[in-house]
Formats: structure tokens, sequence, C-alpha cells
């Protein structure tokens, strides 16, 4: 049909190489509109890079990847989406508030009312500098930073990890009011196969680069027949990144 | 509300949601015309995707045990005890076929098993 809408992420036969070392092997997936797609594997699996692939941080070996209906990363797109990294990137002489500033003032879309409400919510520190805050007040600040402007797609990278129970619980509440909003995609990696569980619609099981798993949350091999217990998510995860490493 | 979700547990997180509405239905604890929590408030409660309580209230929809009134939620049908009395049953009848067919690949004979069932049913009151 001529003009259909395409997903918002299509990825097909990616690779990316680091010199000798292959970090994305040949991976193929679709993310439909609206839906959560979790990426789970052990540290090292090539999660990072994958979505860094797809937000345009980094460029494929080979393969394409075509997100909201674009392969090469421009600006217009980059303010559709929204993207936490692990790593930090902000810069670290900023104060919150001055990010936040920052970002109004690139996107035409920001909800100053929404980052606010977002900041009080997570109990955000504004007034510190990016260099001082924890790891769960880093994450807050990206969060409010990634969905600010009401994204279509948000890429999300072990939004969770190094956080307390508490802090987990906040972060997974702000997803779920987001999800909610009409049209929303979010993508968003971990090594909890728990938090994949409670959030995902479609679960993709990724180590030493390759996708060993690909299917609806309730049968991650995409079997078509989810048999009562064999379908698990934790035990696909486990016998998946065992057979890898035995 | 109060539901809870196993995460440990192999049964898919929509079909936890539709087997404990069925219960409370079947138990009597909701009753026709009740109103359930919204799709978003169910899945702030439990911290799970909106979309897998909205797919577990379409399958108790399909089932006929809840219906969606125009814009202002769901409520629990009239024909719904019924309805989570079948599905009891259902449940429970499949229970018994499995302890009854391991019973029996010990040998167990009926009798047996009866008396394995009066004992469990005492110590359970």
């Amino acid at each position: 049909m001529e003009g259909a809408p395409v997903n918002p992420i299509e990825v097909l036969e990616l690779t990316r190489d680091f010199g000798a070392v292959r970090a994305v092997d040949g991976v193929t997936f679709d993310v439909r509109a609206g839906t959560v797609f979790g990426l789970l594997g052990p540290n090292g699996a090539g999660k990072s890079t994958l979505l860094k692939l797809l937000v345009g941080h980094l460029r494929p070996t080979s393969g394409s990847v075509v997100v909201l209906g674009q392969e090469s990363p421009r600006p217009e797109r980059w303010l559709r989406m929204g993207y936490v990294a692990q790593s930090r990137h902000l810069p670290a002489w900023m104060t919150g508030e001055e990010c936040l500033a920052f970002a109004r003032s690139l996107r035409p879309r920001w909800d100053t009312a929404k980052a606010a409400r977002i900041a009080s919510r997570l109990d955000l520190t504004l007034k510190s500098r990016v260099g001082q805050l924890s790891r769960g007040q880093y994450v807050r600040l990206q969060l409010c930073l990634a969905l600010g402007h009401s994204p279509e797609l948000v890429v999300l990278d072990e939004p969770t990890s190094g956080l307390d129970p508490a802090g987990r619980r906040e972060v997974l509440s702000l997803l779920i009011e987001e999800i909610a909003r009409d049209g929303c995609t979010v993508v968003f990696s971990s090594h909890r196969v728990d938090d994949i569980e409670r959030m995902a619609d479609t679960v993709a099981i990724l180590n030493g680069g390759r996708l060993e798993a690909y299917g609806p949350a309730e049968d991650p091999r995409g079997a078509g027949c989810p048999e009562e217990g064999a379908g698990s998510l934790e035990r696909v995860y486990l016998e998946v990144t065992q057979r890898r490493t035995a | 509300m109060i539901l809870e979700i196993n995460s440990s547990s192999s049964t898919p997180i929509y079909l936890q949601i539709v087997e404990q509405i069925h219960r409370r239905i079947a138990r009597g604890a909701l009753t026709a015309e009740d109103p359930l929590p919204s799709v978003r408030q169910l899945a702030l409660e439990l911290t799970i995707n909106p979309n897998t309580v909205a797919r577990a209230y379409l399958e108790l929809e399909f089932q006929g045990v809840i219906y969606k009134r125009q814009a202002q939620g769901t409520y629990v049908s009239p024909g719904a005890g019924e309805a989570s009395r079948v599905e009891r049953d259902r449940m429970v009848a499949a229970l018994f076929a499995r302890a009854i067919s391991e019973a029996a690949s010990f040998g167990m004979t009926p009798e047996e098993i009866d008396g394995v069932y009066q004992k469990q049913w005492r110590a359970h009151r």
C-alpha cells in the first residue's frame, strides 16, 4: 500500500565492528508503534552498541537501521526522539536547571510544565552540578531531558541499573505513564529479566552481539505456541546465555 | 484493587491478571457492575506495561466477564459470576486431572487417591 505507515524501527542484518571485534552481528528486528521493546542481555552483549546504532550515535559497518522512516540520522528525527544513555555524557559543569534550559532552546515542542512535573515527581535536585549527581540523580535528569518534549520514540539504555528498589519503581512508573500516552514507542535495555518481563511487549535477547531470541514477552522464542512453563523468559534467558559461555 | 504479579511464575503476566480477576468474581469479592481500575491506574499499581493490562482486559471482555461503558470505564458484566464459575471449574478440573495422572503413574487406586484427597481437605480446613 502506497504511503502505508512503517514501523518506527526497522533493523535489517545490522553489523557493527570495532577493529577486529564484532560488537553487533547480523541483527534483524522491527519495533511496532506504541509498543515496548525490551532488549535483554548480559554485560558486554552489545546492547549499548545496538542502542547507539538506533539513535544514530554510531554508524553501521553493514546492514541498515531505519528509525522513524529515515535511514540516516537528521536533526529533524532527533527532535522526535528521547534518549537515555548509560554513560555520562552531559557536561559536568552545568547545573540540572541549565541542562533543562538548554534542551528547551533546542526542542521546539519542549513542554516546560511537563519537565517541571517530572523533575518534582522524581525529586530531582536541579541546583546541583551534573558532575556532583549520584547515578540515581543522573538517570532522573536524563529522563527529564528525554521526555520533556513528549517524543514519539524513547530509547533507554539500562535506565534502572544502579538504582535502589524505590528508584527503580519510580523510573518504571514514569515510563508507564509515557507508554499510556498515545503513540509513544519505547525501546529499553536491561540485564534484569524481571524489568523486561514487566515492561516489554516484545523481547529480544542479545548475547555475543547476536540476537538469540526475539518474540512476544510470553513467547520469547517466537515459537507461536507458548507452552506453559516452556516459554518463561527467565528460563529462555538462562538457556541462551549459558549455551554461549559453555 | 490489590492484585499480585509473580514475575518468577511461568504464567504470562496478562494471564495472571485474568486469573486473579476470575478468582475475585468467583468468590464474590467482585460482583456485577463493580468498576475496575483504569488501564493506566492498574499498570502503575502493579508497575507493569499498560499494554499488558489492556490485553488482560480485552481477554476478559472477550470472555464476557467485563464490559466497557463508553468513556466511563470498565465494569464487571451482569453474567460474570456464571462465566467465572465456568472458568473456575475448568481450572480446578485441570489441576485434579494432573494430580490424578501423577497418582496413577505411581499405581494408586481410586480409593487410595480419595483417601489422600480426604486427608488433604481436612488439613486445609
